[in-house]
């Protein structure tokens, strides 16, 4: 089972939401059926907890609950769900959490003066993905992504994990198309400083 | 080492914009300065490389399936909720 591509047809959900807000309430349960992968999926690659994933997948559906009938379905309904998820979890990290998360300057990632650089990618870039991406390696990247500062996680993970486009990731989060683009590359550059530690620590590479 | 064809400054410009470049977000220009600055700078492709295989291993972590006991959870917690009639209600908007 693999992350779907990134979406751009119209609404799906379109559909059921209507007969939802028309008074058939009992199919709400087809809606949380539709969604509750994805969004526990979701809820894992935030966190990496499952009492937290499925913490995040049942507020968020009783947010939906409370709230679909004012859904105007000015945006697709997969978008406005993830939208209410991401507050969730931004608002469940600042009960549990105080400290300001660090931000990733850009010239962190940037080779030094005088660095030796590689003139061919490793191995790890050039070996066939299927054999590359093993339960240890899929574990130890769940672990990186995790560990991804916030307003970077997010944005990794809804544009590289969940195939949302630029212009939909800022609508969720409600930041500038921009600013998605300047948090992306620097959390793709620290994720991909991770792997490289990943692998240049292993000692029987694949 | 690095390679003749290195130029610190022009790459340092470059690995702003790579993951637009890989993302296809660029305007033909700018796409076309990078594609060919990489033909000739082995430490940009590796960049770009590896950035690229980044996001592919993103894009091909498996999704695990849902626990069969959350699931009948989350069942219950919309059964209640209907039960309740608690759609609609006020509450904090999302």
């Amino acid at each position: 089972m693999t992350n779907p591509k990134p979406e751009r047809e119209t609404d799906k959900d379109a559909g059921l939401i209507h007969a939802i807000n028309r008074g058939e309430a009992g199919r709400f349960g087809d809606l949380v059926a539709r969604y509750q992968g994805r969004l526990y999926n979701f809820g894992l690659r935030l966190c990496n907890n499952v009492q937290d994933a499925e913490d995040l997948v049942q507020e968020t559906f009783l947010n939906v609950f409370r709230h679909l009938d004012g859904f105007r379905q000015e945006t697709k309904f997969k978008n406005w769900l993830y939208r209410i998820a991401g507050n969730v979890c931004i608002k469940k990290r600042r009960r549990s959490k105080f400290a300001p998360e660090p931000d990733l300057p850009l010239e962190d990632f940037m080779p030094g003066e005088g660095d030796a650089l590689p003139e061919r990618p490793p191995d790890w870039a050039v070996q066939p993905l299927d054999r590359l991406l093993d339960e240890e390696l899929s574990a130890a990247l769940r672990e990186k992504i995790a560990a991804l500062p916030e307003k970077y996680r997010l944005v990794v993970v809804l544009r590289d994990i969940e195939g949302f486009s630029t212009e939909e990731t800022a609508g969720i989060l409600d930041i500038s198309p921009a600013n998605v683009k300047v948090r992306l590359h620097r959390g793709r550059l620290a994720l991909r400083e991770a792997l490289k530690g990943y692998f240049d620590h292993d000692p029987s590479p694949p | 080492m690095t390679h003749p064809h290195h130029d610190p400054s022009h790459c340092r410009d470059l690995f702003e914009k790579m993951s637009e470049y890989i993302d296809g977000e660029l305007d033909a220009k700018a796409a076309a300065d990078i594609r060919r600055h990489l033909t000739g700078c082995p430490h940009c492709a590796v960049c770009r490389d590896t950035l690229q295989r980044t996001v592919d291993l993103c894009r091909g972590l498996p999704a695990r399936p849902v626990p069969p006991d959350f699931s009948a959870k989350l069942a219950l917690l919309v059964a209640e909720q209907l039960d309740s009639g608690a759609g609609g209600q006020e509450g904090a908007r999302p």
